[in-house]
Formats: structure tokens, C-alpha cells, sequence
């Protein structure tokens, strides 16, 4: 797929413009063969919520629809035992 | 009675109480779970902890994780036991499904190996952790002068 050229006059840096096509993306738990996702372990759910610990969408992670419901409600069941944050401004 | 089922449990008392009220506390819930024909097939005391977000202007916990086996009726009569008790700020019980068993008992034996803290890591440890990573990751986007 090619990229839409920068509308108006040329780019400021050119060689930016020229980044490696984006890599595919898969789900992580297909490819590790994990089929459990443990809401006791919140270290690596935080892989999975971004900076305000909102969970992150589909399209973005690459995350099978299968996993990402047990994904969800494992982050759910974080949250209910404080594990997770339900709401912050900074995770990072 | 029915189908025997294993169960997690886990529930957050109150940090403001003597280590006689957590002892006794745990042992009142392990009698209601024995009374009830159900078997603890694992119990850990994740202990204090501090806590995502505060719940009952209440900034930690005391953490208790139990695994029993028992029939479904069970858990209503556990987590009725809960919501009355007010020393008990959370609480959540959750069926293990044939995956879940498989990974829990993987995780059983490794903490019996010592090669795992029972216990998820705590809210605080795990901020920092993560402001450590975001810091390595920032740094080689600013070592790329070339660009």
C-alpha cells in the first residue's frame, strides 16, 4: 500500500518520509500459545492499557477477538481488586 | 449435592486493625469455606499492599487469595459472609475454567520452587517499573542525530 504524498509543498524531512513499510501485526497470545490470561498479574496487563489505563483496541495490539475478551475481563477483574487503576493522567 | 468446582477468591481487609484481627479474620473465612464442605486447596496472604486507587479513603490493604474446591452454592454463602463483614473492603470470586486450573497449579508449584513472591506486584513498584521503561525507550529516539 502506498502512502498518500504530503499535500502542499515538499517534506520537511524527507528522509522521514521514507520509514520502513509497518510491520504486520499479530496476537501475541496466539503466537506464545498462552491460554490464560491471569488478572493477578497486573505487570502484564499494563502491556495492554495505555498512559490514562484505558484498554487498548484491537486494531492497535494486533490482539485475536478470542483473547481479547478474556483480555478484557481480566483487566476488569485487575481493576475490581485494585490491582489496575480504573482512571489515572499517568501511568508512565 | 452437586458438581464439585474450583473456585478463586480473593478479598481486601482493612490495613487498620492488629495482626491478631488478620489472623482471626482469615480464619473465619476458612471455617465458613470448611463448614461448607469445601476444600482450601491453596491459600496465600499476599499482605499489605497499596492500593491502585483509594477505596474507603483507604490508600492500602491486606490482600488474602484462596483457591477451593466446593459446589456452586458455596460461593453465594461466602460472599454473603463478605458483604456483611465491613472489615472486608473488596472482594472477588472467580470459577477456574480447565485453563485457569492449568495455570494456577503452574503457578503453585513455582512458588513452591521459590521461583515466584506469591502476590501480584504491587501498584507502586509497578509505576516506577514502568517510568524506567518508558525512560530507556525515549533514549535511543534522541541518540538518532542522523535523521
Amino acid at each position: 500500500m502506498q502512502r498518500r504524498p504530503n499535500s502542499g509543498a515538499a517534506p520537511i524531512n524527507p528522509q522521514l518520509s521514507l520509514k520502513p513499510e509497518i510491520r504486520k501485526k499479530y496476537c501475541r497470545f496466539k503466537k506464545a500459545g498462552i491460554k490464560y490470561i491471569d488478572y493477578k498479574d497486573p505487570e502484564f496487563l499494563l502491556k495492554f492499557v495505555n498512559d490514562q489505563g484505558k484498554i487498548l483496541p484491537r486494531r492497535l495490539t494486533g490482539t485475536s477477538l478470542k483473547y481479547q475478551r478474556r483480555l478484557a475481563t481480566a483487566i476488569k477483574r485487575s481493576r475490581h481488586l485494585a490491582l489496575l487503576p480504573f482512571v489515572t493522567d499517568s501511568l508512565k | 449435592m452437586s458438581e464439585q468446582r474450583l473456585y478463586e477468591t480473593t478479598y481486601i481487609i482493612t490495613p487498620e486493625l492488629t495482626t491478631d484481627d488478620f489472623v482471626n479474620i482469615i480464619e473465619k473465612f476458612n471455617r465458613v469455606l470448611t463448614d461448607n464442605k469445601s476444600e482450601i486447596v491453596n491459600q496465600e496472604k499476599w499482605g499489605f499492599r497499596k492500593l491502585a486507587y483509594e477505596i474507603n479513603r483507604k490508600q492500602s490493604g491486606y490482600y488474602v487469595y484462596t483457591e477451593f474446591k466446593g459446589s456452586p452454592e458455596i460461593v453465594h454463602i461466602l460472599e454473603r459472609e463478605y458483604s456483611y463483614d465491613e472489615r472486608i473492603m473488596r472482594y472477588l470470586t472467580v470459577v477456574e475454567d480447565k485453563d485457569a486450573a492449568a495455570y494456577n497449579q503452574k503457578r503453585r508449584t513455582r512458588i513452591k520452587e521459590g521461583n515466584l513472591t506469591p502476590g501480584p506486584t504491587p501498584y507502586d513498584t509497578l509505576a516506577a517499573k514502568r517510568a524506567e521503561a518508558a525512560a530507556q525507550k525515549e533514549a535511543p529516539i534522541i541518540e538518532t542525530p542522523e535523521l
